[in-house]
């Protein structure tokens, strides 16, 4: 009984290296080869045989030629089964353009909120300064004079933050180092580069 | 189902994350991508490490892989790139061909690879090959005629059930019993080895 099944088994290994194995029989073999490596040496011979047949060369390495094929993918990182599933056309579309409206709402709530002075730039150094200075608020034009800096401050960080040129570049950087959906794009690093330049 | 309906099932389990389905896909094509890349590539380790790396750069593209050529002619294009890329990067010499490469198929051997075969390969390989071709020879015609018309002339085992006026069925047993007689000869020789 045992040996019927095994000798099943082997023919369904020879249709499969000819290519004629049918379907129902392919999932089955597929199954019962990821636990069994003895009908896989028998697929490495038979492939040998086929070798030596149409005489070509022979070649004394299938087990060791696979493993090594089989160890270098188990430590790939970019297997099929690990990176992320390939998303359907509209959706890889439709991803950039919902990042960049994600991007633009995340600096309107920061702008509506009035957060812009405590989170960046020179018009939080200056609130630092004035706030931490009693002596300023004692005298008012050292205090008027704060107090024109400071807003001249935010007004620079809004017009630096809302500058389409930097956005663009900043979402630009940001989808070069996120996985990229439709290649990368060849001149990103100068967009940035100039957009450095001109702050 | 056809070779490349066979493929396809495995190639689809590979992009669901089966690598064992790969494993089968590379036991399957081996051989032919070595020889293949031998071409090109003169030192036998060599050609082996560039066939590995093409097969592992395969499985990183799979998910880029559309089926609109068959499995064996996309990996066939990877594997003539990896080989031409290895030459530029190592500056190496390739093999001299005189078969059109442009599209898979069968060509002349004309390397210098049995010379580079340590001399107890050269001796295995003659040893298993006497045996095959004696064994061929013994065995019934109806078998020894499947096998031949599959391995050397590639037919289908729909057209060989045309030639031979049997069932396909018959046919798939017939080349399976020869393989079953031709194994048995070498599985002991190779154990040995």
């Amino acid at each position: 009984m045992a040996a019927d099944v095994n000798r099943n088994i082997e023919e369904q290994l020879s249709a499969f290296l000819d290519g004629e194995l049918r379907k129902e029989e392919l999932e089955l073999l597929v199954r019962r080869l990821e636990r069994d490596d003895q009908y896989r040496a028998t697929l490495a011979r038979y492939s040998l045989i086929g070798n030596i047949v149409r005489k070509d060369p022979v070649q004394m390495y299938p087990k060791r030629f696979r493993t090594g094929v089989m160890d270098a993918i188990a430590v790939d990182s970019s297997a099929p089964g690990v990176t992320e599933k390939q998303l359907p056309f509209m959706a890889q579309w439709k991803r950039p353009f919902v990042s960049a409206a994600a991007v633009l709402l995340l600096f309107a709530a920061i702008s509506s909120l009035g957060l812009f002075d405590r989170v960046t730039g020179p018009g939080e150094q200056l609130r630092q300064v004035a706030s931490a200075g009693a002596p300023a608020i004692a005298n008012p034009a050292v205090s008027a004079g704060f107090a024109n800096k400071q807003r001249e401050g935010a007004v620079r960080v809004r017009q630096a933050a809302l500058n389409p040129q930097r956005l663009t570049s900043y979402m630009v950087s940001h989808r070069e180092y996120s996985k990229p959906l439709h290649g990368p794009i060849a001149n990103s690093r100068i967009v940035i580069q100039q957009a450095r330049f001109e702050e | 189902m056809d070779n490349r309906g066979s493929d396809e099932l495995l190639v689809e389990r590979v992009k669901a994350g089966d690598k064992h389905a790969f494993d089968l896909l590379v036991l399957k094509y081996q051989h032919r991508i070595v020889k293949l890349i031998m071409r090109y590539v003169r030192d036998p380790a060599e050609a082996l490490d560039v066939s590995q790396e093409a097969f592992l750069k395969a499985y990183r593209a799979i998910p880029n892989f559309r089926g609109d050529s068959a499995f064996y002619t996309w990996m066939y294009r990877i594997a003539i790139n990896t080989a031409k890329n290895h030459i530029v990067a190592g500056r190496r010499r390739p093999l001299e061909y005189s078969a059109d490469i442009s599209e898979p198929g069968e060509f002349d051997w004309h390397t210098g690879l049995q010379d580079h075969d340590s001399p107890e390969e050269v001796a295995l390989g003659e040893e298993l090959r006497e045996m095959v071709e004696q064994t061929l020879q013994d065995l019934p015609d109806d078998l020894r005629t499947a096998i031949t018309l599959r391995e050397l002339d590639g037919l289908s085992y729909e057209e060989i059930a045309q030639v031979m006026e049997c069932p396909v069925g018959t046919v798939r047993s017939r080349i399976f019993r020869a393989r079953e007689a031709l194994d048995e000869k070498i599985r002991h020789v190779m154990s040995d080895a």
